[in-house]
C-alpha cells in the first residue's frame, strides 16, 4: 500500500477512453462502500450492463442502460470520501470530475439510513464538485428497526434536493422520475459551495474545506432533529483515564519498560545459553565426529568449520530467542494498544531530542541489548525517526557492557566501583540525547515540530496466534538478514587468530599474541596511547568487543593467559594484571585510563550483531559512516577524559 | 485546530474525543480519517506511511503530517 499521505495521481483528462457512443446522459451512483448501491444499479439497469476496466487501472467500472430514467448509469467504486486514499477512490474522483468517459451530467448520492453523518459528508463532497444531486436514502428498513430512520420529506427540504427513501426489492420507479426532473431542473444542494477546490489548493485551504463540511454536515443533523449517537463510557475510556493519567501513567509506563529490560536480559539469558550450547553443543560434536570419520579432524577444516562457521552459527542462535521474545513483547503491548498510550505518555520529553514519542521503547529496549532495540525502531512509523533511532540506539548502555564496567570499576575503583557504574548509565542517556540532539540538527531544520497525533486505538486482548506468527517471521527476517553477516564476520575473526605472524607455529594453533589477530591489535595499541590505554592486551579486547561486549573479559583473560573470572566482581590474578598494564601503558594514571577505556566501551560500535541489523536499515553508507563517526567520538572522548583527569588525578 | 483534533492531540480514541466535543461518532470517525488523509494524524493500525512513500517525485501531493520528513522536500 501507498503511502496514505501522497494521494494518487488524478488521471489527465485524455487518458480515458470513449466507450460509450450513447446519447443518453451521464449519471453516476455514487456512495459508501456497502450500502446497496450495486443493488440499486442491477435493478435500475437490469441486463443492459458493460463491465469494464477504469482506464489505465485495474478498477472494474459497471456501466448500464437505465431505460426509465433515459441515462446511461456508472457504477462507481464505493468510498467514504473524494479524498482518495486507493485506487478504486481516485477511479469515483476522476470519474465525477469527467477524467474517465464522458462528463456526468448529475450524481446519484445513496444515503445510508442508519450512518447519516457518514454519508451527508460524501453527498457535500459530490455537491462541492458542482454536479446536480439527487439522493436515494438506503438501508431504511435497518434504520426503522433501530427506530432511527431519518425522514426522507424533511431531508429533502433540508438539502433542497430530490430524496428518495429507497426499496432495495423494488424497481428504483420514483427514484428515475427524481432523476428525470434532476436533469432539468436545479438540483444543487443546499448550504454548499458548488465549486471545487482548484488542483493547486493548499493544504490549509483543503483542510478548511474538509472543516466547513463537516460544519455543514453537523448543520444538516440539527436541521433533521436526529439526536446524535449517545456515546457510552467504554473499558478503553476508563483505563484510559488511569493509564493517561501523568501521576500514574508514567510509573506504569516506567514498570512496563522495566519488565522489558528484565526480558531482555534476565529471562532472555537462560533461553540464550541454552540455544548457543545446542550448536556448540551436539552440533559442534556430530561436525567434529563426522570429520574425523573421514579423516579431516584436528586440522584446519574442523577449525574453520567448528571455531569460525558454527561459532557464528551459535551467536545467531543463541540471539534468536532474545529477538524472539522482544518480537513477541513489543507485539503484545501494540496489539493491546498500550504501545500507542506509551508513545503519547513520552512524547513531550522525546520531542525534546527531536523523536517522538514511539522512539522511547528501542532506546529502553537498548539497555538490555541494541540488537532487539534496533528490531523496535524498525516499526516506527516515520523514516527520519528510524534513522535518528537507529543511530542513538548504540549510545544505549547494554547489559553485555555491564561485565567490562564491573570488571574495570572493581579493579581500579574499588569501594567506589557502583559509582563508577552508575556514571556510566549517566553517560549514556546523555550521549543519546547530545547525538539525538546533534542528528536533529544534520537531519534539517524544522524537524518533528509536528506534535505526535495519533488516534488512541481501543484497547484489546492480543492476539496469540497472529502476533506468534508475526514475531516468528520478524526472527528468522532476523537470522536470514543479519545472521548471514554475523557468520561471515566471525569466521574472518577466527582466521585471523588462527594464522600465525611470528613464533614458527602452526595454523590454528598460535597463541594470540602471536596471530595475525594479535599482531593487528599490537598495530593499532599506540592509536589509544593518548587514552591511556595503548597496550595490545586492550587493543585486542576492543577489537573482540568489536563483534560482542560479551566477550571483552574473557579477551582480556585470554590475552593474559589467566583463566576466565566466573564473577566480574572479583578478577584475581586478571585484576593484578590489569592494573599493571594500565598503570604502564598510562604513566601512573590507571584509575583515568580504565575510565577513559570504559568510556570507549560504551561508545564505540557495539556489537556486530548490532552493526548487521543497522545494515539491513540503513545501508551500507550510512552504516559505515555512522560507525566510524562513532568510533571517532568514542576515541575523542576517551582521550579527553584520560587527558582532563590525568591533570587531577 | 478543530475541537475533535484538539482532543485527539490529548491523547482519546475517536469515541471518547466525539464524546467530549458533542459529535455524533459516525462523523468523528469520518472527521479522523480525512485528518489522516490530510496527514495531520495516524490512525490505529495505519500501514507504515514512509515504507512506499514516492513523496520526492510528487512534491505537490505532500501532506502536511511529512513536513518533517526530508524525502518530502
Amino acid at each position: 500500500m501507498s503511502c496514505p499521505h501522497c494521494s494518487p495521481e488524478p488521471r489527465p483528462k485524455d487518458a480515458g477512453i470513449q466507450v460509450s457512443t450513447l446519447e443518453h446522459p451521464v449519471v453516476a451512483l455514487v456512495g459508501n462502500p456497502n450500502v446497496g448501491k450495486s443493488s440499486l444499479f442491477n435493478n435500475a439497469t437490469g441486463l443492459h450492463q458493460e463491465v469494464r476496466n477504469a482506464p489505465g487501472t485495474t478498477v472494474e467500472m459497471l456501466s448500464g442502460v437505465w431505460k426509465s430514467a433515459g441515462v446511461e448509469l456508472f457504477d462507481l467504486p464505493g468510498t467514504y470520501s473524494l479524498l482518495a486514499k486507493s485506487p478504486d477512490e481516485q477511479v469515483t474522483v476522476d470519474a465525477l470530475a469527467g477524467r474517465l468517459d464522458r462528463q456526468p451530467s448529475l450524481a446519484v448520492v445513496l444515503l445510508d439510513a442508519t450512518s447519516l453523518p457518514r454519508s451527508l459528508y460524501l453527498l457535500g463532497q459530490v455537491a462541492r464538485t458542482g454536479l446536480p444531486v439527487v439522493a436515494a436514502m438506503t438501508m431504511c428498513d435497518v434504520a426503522a428497526a433501530e427506530g432511527r430512520l431519518p425522514d426522507a420529506a424533511r431531508l429533502q427540504d433540508v438539502l433542497g434536493i430530490p430524496v428518495v427513501a429507497m426499496d432495495g426489492r423494488k424497481q428504483p420507479a420514483e427514484l428515475a422520475v427524481a432523476v428525470k426532473g434532476a436533469l432539468t431542473g436545479d438540483a444543487h444542494v443546499r448550504g454548499v459551495r458548488g465549486t471545487p477546490l482548484p488542483a493547486d489548493a493548499t493544504l490549509e485551504e483543503q483542510l478548511a474545506d474538509a472543516q466547513s463540511l463537516f460544519v455543514w454536515t453537523e448543520d444538516v443533523q440539527r436541521q433533521l432533529g436526529t439526536p446524535a449517537d449517545t456515546h457510552a463510557v467504554t473499558r478503553s475510556d476508563r483505563i484510559d483515564r488511569v493509564l493517561l493519567h501523568p501521576w500514574v501513567g508514567i510509573p506504569v509506563f516506567a514498570f512496563l519498560m522495566w519488565a522489558l529490560f528484565q526480558l531482555a536480559t534476565t529471562v532472555a539469558a537462560p533461553v540464550m545459553d541454552w540455544a548457543e550450547s545446542l550448536v556448540t553443543g551436539p552440533v559442534t560434536t556430530a561436525v567434529s565426529a563426522i570429520l574425523s570419520a573421514v579423516g579431516l579432524g584436528g586440522g584446519l577444516i574442523e577449525g574453520l568449520l567448528v571455531d569460525g562457521i558454527l561459532a557464528g552459527v551459535g551467536t545467531v542462535f543463541s540471539f534468536a530467542p532474545l529477538m524472539f521474545i522482544m518480537f513477541l513483547a513489543i507485539a503484545i503491548l501494540d496489539d493491546s494498544g498500550y504501545l500507542a498510550r506509551a508513545a503519547f505518555v513520552a512524547d513531550k520529553a522525546m520531542r525534546a531530542i527531536g523523536l517522538d514519542g514511539r522512539a522511547l521503547l528501542p532506546l529502553i529496549v537498548g539497555f538490555g541489548c541494541n540488537l532487539p532495540a534496533l528490531a523496535a525502531a524498525r516499526a516506527l512509523p516515520d523514516a527520519r525517526q528510524r534513522f535518528v533511532t537507529a543511530i542513538v540506539v548504540p549510545y544505549t548502555s547494554c547489559a553485555a557492557r555491564l561485565t567490562v564496567y564491573i570488571l574495570l570499576a572493581t579493579v581500579f575503583f574499588g569501594p567506589n566501583a557502583g559509582s563508577v557504574i552508575f556514571l556510566m548509565y549517566v553517560l549514556s542517556i546523555l550521549m543519546v540525547i547530545v547525538a539525538g540532539l546533534v542528528l536533529r540538527k544534520v537531519t534539517g531544520a524544522g524537524v518533528n515540530r509536528q506534535p505526535l497525533l495519533m488516534v488512541l486505538p481501543a484497547y484489546q486482548v492480543p492476539r496469540p496466534l497472529v502476533l506468534l506468527s508475526e514475531a516468528g517471521k520478524r526472527t528468522w527476517g532476523f537470522m536470514t538478514g543479519a545472521g548471514k553477516v554475523i557468520i561471515i564476520t566471525l569466521t574472518v575473526v577466527w582466521l585471523l587468530l588462527a594464522v600465525p605472524v611470528r613464533g614458527g607455529y602452526t595454523v590454528g594453533d598460535v597463541p594470540i599474541e602471536d596471530s595475525a589477530y594479535g599482531a593487528t591489535a599490537e598495530a593499532i595499541a599506540p592509536v589509544f596511547a593518548p587514552a591511556g590505554f595503548g597496550n595490545w592486551q586492550s587493543a585486542s579486547a576492543l577489537m573482540t568487543g568489536f563483534v560482542a561486549k560479551e566477550v571483552v573479559v574473557g579477551a582480556f583473560a585470554q590475552a593474559y593467559a589467566v583463566d576466565e573470572p566466573e564473577d566480574a566482581a572479583e578478577p584475581g590474578t586478571l585484576g593484578d594484571k590489569l592494573t599493571a598494564t594500565f598503570d604502564a601503558s598510562s604513566g601512573g594514571h590507571a584509575g583515568a585510563a580504565a575510565l577513559a577505556f570504559m568510556i570507549f566501551v560504551l561508545t564505540y560500535t557495539p556489537c556486530l550483531a548490532t552493526l548487521a541489523e543497522q545494515w539491513r536499515m540503513l545501508g551500507p553508507r550510512v552504516t559505515l559512516a555512522a560507525t566510524g563517526t562513532q568510533i571517532a567520538v568514542a576515541w575523542l572522548l576517551a582521550v579527553a577524559v584520560f587527558q582532563l583527569l590525568k591533570l587531577v588525578w | 485546530m478543530s475541537p475533535l483534533l484538539a482532543e485527539l492531540a490529548k491523547g482519546a480514541t475517536v469515541k471518547a474525543a466525539a464524546a467530549r466535543t458533542g459529535t455524533d461518532p459516525a462523523l468523528a470517525e469520518v472527521m479522523a480519517q480525512e485528518y489522516a488523509a490530510l496527514g495531520l494524524l495516524q490512525l490505529p493500525g495505519q500501514p507504515q506511511v514512509c515504507t512506499t512513500c514516492h513523496a520526492n517525485s510528487k512534491k505537490g501531493l505532500a501532506r502536511l503530517g511529512c513536513a518533517g520528513c526530508p524525502f518530502a522536500r
